[in-house]
């Protein structure tokens, strides 16, 4: 039966002190809910490898913007703005000076000028020489050589920078090289670094090490390299006086076979992209002696004057590819002639 | 659940799905037993 003291422990109505004193003694072990601490999930934890690997991208990504920006600064120029130098004379003081379109240069048998090519390289004009500067804008720097002689030293993409001899036009494609030019026209064109292209009535692409010599009516001669012997001189120039209208095993041909070696793969490739006739005779297998590049050529198609069946040959000599011109970095470090003739004054 | 928790009779049985009658029977004979425990730990001395 329900009495008045259950009615306490049932639901706490009415009284009943039993029962209250167990709650108060027992109540403190009473469940206290508190909030799950729950925790956080760790970040997930890269390889190190991996911490590297993005440290790294961040670091070239960067690299490249600041290589980039400075790469458009330096090719950028104002169409007409003048290339500012200095003009030495032995025994005086440097003087300033500064070139315009349709400006002319003329140095003294004892002068030299280093220019400025606006910011890709630098024109030194030798003593006894007379230089225009054609035209200068962004992408496009021409002067004329009427005489003398000339050193450019330059670091920018093919074709930024030329010098035109009349009918033939000197074009720089990354390099270094000297031109002379003679009062009658006849022009030699000598290169330290990168490759010059000659284009004019036939083409001709120069390496470091070679030279070619610029006939005022003929144009560009067979390259060739800077020790080549005097008799492979001679061959060559008979060859290209005849515009190669010689026979395949002729006298000049087999001069030219006795008197070139492996470090005359520039001349012989050359004279089978200039003559392709000449693959008829003894030039051609002595070219795939001298440059071994896989499988020969197909003659049939080298005489067809097929262009693309010297490809392998012309990819096999050992020079640094033309269009790698920035291969080259090392041209691009030598001071400005205007800054240093400012710092001097 | 009573004693310790607080929780009424009525609270006992929604929580546990019981009858009220049965949660009755069982804090009846909870308190008997505890009675019976307490009554025998005085007896003994105990705490």
């Amino acid at each position: 039966m329900f009495t008045e003291n259950d009615r306490y422990l049932w639901d706490r109505s009415g009284t009943n002190e039993e029962v209250a004193r167990l709650e108060r003694l027992l109540s403190p072990l009473a469940h206290t809910p508190r909030p799950l601490l729950l925790r956080a999930p760790a970040p997930p934890r890269h390889p190190r490898w991996h911490r590297n690997a993005i440290a790294l991208l961040a670091t070239a990504a960067t690299l490249t913007s600041v290589v980039l920006g400075a790469a458009t600064y330096r090719f950028t120029w104002q169409d007409g703005q003048p290339w500012e130098g200095y003009v030495s004379t032995s025994g005086d003081p440097a003087k300033s000076v500064a070139l315009g379109p349709g400006d002319v240069l003329r140095t003294d048998s004892d002068a030299t000028a280093v220019l400025d090519i606006a910011r890709i390289g630098t024109l030194t004009v030798l003593p006894g020489s007379v230089v225009e500067l054609v035209e200068t804008r962004t992408g496009q720097h021409r002067v004329e050589l009427r005489t003398g002689a000339v050193r450019a030293k330059v670091w920018a993409p093919p074709w930024h920078f030329g010098i035109s001899l009349g009918s033939t036009q000197v074009v720089d494609l990354g390099c270094e090289f000297e031109l002379r030019r003679e009062p009658g026209g006849r022009a030699v064109l000598r290169v330290y670094s990168g490759w010059v292209q000659l284009h004019g009535e036939v083409e001709a692409v120069v390496p470091a090490g070679a030279v070619a010599v610029v006939d005022p009516e003929r144009g560009p001669g067979t390259p060739f390299r800077t020790g080549a012997t005097g008799a492979l001189r001679a061959a060559l120039a008979a060859v290209d006086a005849r515009s190669g209208a010689v026979h395949a095993a002729g006298p000049e041909v087999r001069s030219i076979v006795a008197e070139t070696g492996p470090s005359d793969a520039i001349t012989l490739v050359s004279l089978l992209s200039r003559y392709p006739h000449l693959a008829r005779g003894p030039l051609f297998e002595h070219t795939h002696t001298m440059l071994p590049a896989g499988a020969m050529p197909d003659r049939a198609r080298v005489v067809a004057g097929d262009t693309k069946a010297l490809a392998a040959w012309w990819d096999a000599l050992p020079y640094p590819a033309a269009k790698r011109w920035w291969l080259h970095w090392r041209d691009a470090l030598d001071p400005s002639p205007a800054q240093a003739s400012r710092r001097d004054s | 659940m009573r004693l310790v928790e607080g929780m009424t009779g009525p609270e006992i049985a929604v929580a546990t799905g019981l009858t009220h009658g049965t949660v009755r029977v069982y804090l009846h004979e909870g308190m008997r037993l505890l009675r019976s425990s307490l009554s025998t730990t005085e007896s003994t001395g105990g705490a």
